[in-house]
């Protein structure tokens, strides 16, 4: 296939240093390497202990950008994120002392732990890209991605997020048990050991430069109307309530063109939509109380759309 | 006409009445059949009531109820209740009007008593001559249309007869038919093999660039590996695995043709054929190949 100019460092590069980091969580890792060449953020579920924040950390370290991880709590405040002014009174003026969320790559550990107008809070910075305290507005760096996690097995004292807060994550990628020999692996590698983080493979300008040429990645029509069918198919389908929104459609066209640039290619192939749309679309899903009266898994719904469109 | 005639009731709760007249009566002794008379019945008594539910009627034998009227009239000693039935006669005999009756506590005798009224006996005259005519003229017709359904069955039975009869005999005349030579039955059609197909489709799309002509030969290559329509590159190239090269190259060069950016296309069609012609030769040349 044709491929794009590859001058300068390519984001596969980061997605094999955090594999040399993370033993196994192939998909998870490539997921993570495409929100950041998309601009998105990423929603992580997964068990305690299967290598969700290390995969973050590894990401930052990867393209040499900073790394914050905040660990949300319910006596959390938005200014504890965000950040606040405090009065300095060495200089008798009021200082502005910005937040955790002013970093390249925030991990946001727990998301559903926090109350409300903390995630809103969160959401907010995801969307506009920047951040009031006081007076004063400030610009998040660029490039700027909010990775958050979610433990989907404890469920006690944790706050759910709303399906339009749930809406602005670009994708939900599920971080499963490792298998049994990448498990043995984890034990020989990091039983003595401690994990080491493959730093500066890329820049963060490099990261940017993805991001704009992803962008340019050529959509075919029938590409974007398979995109949009898949999207309007979670709408009125069996055991769903609210379909997937407009948005996810955009995200899916957007994470498809980062696949594609990720695998050097010019244009957009109805592979790259089909193997995306669950990790776009499984978290912006409501469905009916039959889900559970039947014991269908969420899944399971989703694969049965995805496999109802015909590809072109 | 009797009048009041009371006798002993069963006992239980009564109203008490102090009846004083009870009486019933027919506007007319003879009565057509069909036709209308009317029977008033009375009943006066010495208190003041508006309503008198106690009143039965009598039974009514060979006439019917067309309505009937209640008047209630305050008098100085009392009140009296005039009941008017509007009555129908039936047949020719007798229509009659069994007592009307009261149970009530007789106050002069101290105990239930049911006072009854007189009954009445109308003499239906006989039959009117004009009923009696449309009787006998509804008779007659239905004897008449019976005779006609019978003579019209016997008619059609014998008609379903002969005819049934001149077609067996017509059947027993051997007919002579000219009977046609016989004709070679045609060969099987034959389904072009795949590779029969890919090279039609392949040059198809030689002579006309059109996206047409593009996905008919990826649809060929798709059924190559084993997959249809709505299948993607990737279920083609799952199922072809590693064992062809250059159905590989082809299909990879038929998704940048088909979903490449336009100015690409070309060249990756070129790339297409090209990977096509190595295995698809003209003339039959290419025996054994992509025979899947």
């Amino acid at each position: 296939m044709d491929t794009v100019n590859a001058a300068g460092v390519r984001p596969r590069a980061v997605a094999d240093a955090i594999a040399q980091t993370i033993v196994g969580q192939t998909a998870a890792v490539e997921a993570l390497v495409l929100a950041l060449i998309a601009g998105g953020h990423v929603l992580l579920e997964g068990a305690p202990g299967v290598a969700k924040t290390l995969a973050c950390r590894a990401l930052a370290a990867a393209i040499g950008g900073t790394f914050k991880r905040i660990q949300f709590t319910p006596d959390l405040l938005p200014s504890d994120i965000v950040g606040t002014r405090i009065f300095d009174q060495r200089s008798s003026e009021f200082v502005t002392v910005r937040g955790p969320i002013f970093a390249n790559i925030v991990l946001a550990d727990e998301v559903n732990r926090a109350p409300a107008k903390v995630q809103s809070a969160l959401l907010e910075g995801m969307q506009e890209r920047r951040a009031t305290i006081g007076l004063e507005t400030h610009d998040f760096p660029a490039p700027f991605a909010v990775l958050a996690t979610m433990n989907p097995l404890d469920g006690d004292g944790t706050y759910a997020l709303p399906l339009a807060q749930l809406d602005r994550f670009l994708a939900k990628i599920v971080v499963d048990y490792p298998s049994l020999a990448e498990e043995r692996e984890i034990v020989n590698r990091y039983g003595t050991h401690d994990v080491v983080l493959r730093t500066n493979v890329a820049s963060l300008d490099d990261v940017v430069a993805w991001q704009r040429g992803a962008r340019d990645v050529f959509l075919d029509e029938r590409v974007r109307d398979y995109i949009v069918d898949l999207v309007r198919g979670t709408r009125g389908a069996r055991y769903v309530d609210h379909g997937a929104s407009p948005r996810a459609a955009l995200a899916l066209a957007s994470l498809a063109r980062a696949r594609a640039y990720l695998d050097d290619r010019r244009f957009v192939t109805p592979d790259d939509v089909r193997d995306l749309a669950p990790a776009v679309l499984r978290h912006r899903l409501a469905f009916d109380y039959r889900l559970v009266a039947d014991d269908v898994s969420a899944e399971s719904v989703l694969h049965d759309v995805i496999a109802g469109v015909p590809a072109p | 006409m009797a009048v009041l005639l009371p006798v002993t009731a069963r006992a239980q709760s009564y109203p008490r009445l102090h009846i004083t007249a009870f009486t019933q009566q027919a506007d007319r002794a003879t009565v057509e059949p069909d036709g209308v008379f009317s029977v008033t019945i009375h009943v006066k008594i010495a208190q003041r009531r508006d309503r008198l539910d106690e009143l039965i009627l009598g039974s009514l034998d060979n006439c019917e109820i067309i309505s009937n009227e209640t008047v209630r009239t305050a008098v100085p000693n009392g009140t009296d209740f005039v009941e008017r039935l509007t009555l129908q006669a039936l047949l020719p005999g007798e229509a009659t009007i069994s007592p009307a009756y009261i149970d009530a506590d007789d106050p002069a005798q101290g105990k239930p008593m049911r006072f009854s009224s007189n009954a009445i006996r109308v003499r239906v005259l006989g039959s009117a001559p004009f009923v009696s005519a449309m009787r006998d003229l509804g008779a007659t017709a239905r004897r008449l249309l019976l005779a006609i359904a019978i003579v019209a069955g016997l008619f059609a039975a014998a008609f379903v007869v002969i005819v049934l009869f001149f077609r067996r005999r017509r059947r027993r005349v051997p007919a002579a038919v000219t009977i046609p030579p016989p004709v070679a039955p045609l060969p099987p059609p034959t389904q072009p093999t795949m590779a029969e197909r890919l090279g039609q489709a392949a040059a198809a799309y030689r002579r006309e660039r059109s996206e047409t002509a593009l996905l008919a030969v990826r649809t060929v290559l798709f059924g190559l590996c084993g997959v249809g329509s709505g299948a993607t590159l990737l279920d083609a190239l799952r199922e072809l695995g590693e064992r062809d090269r250059d159905l590989r190259a082809a299909l990879l060069a038929a998704e940048a043709a088909a979903f490449g950016p336009a100015p690409e296309r070309q060249a990756a069609g070129d790339r297409m054929l090209a990977a096509i012609e190595t295995r698809v030769q003209p003339h039959g040349a290419n025996e054994g190949a992509w025979t899947r």
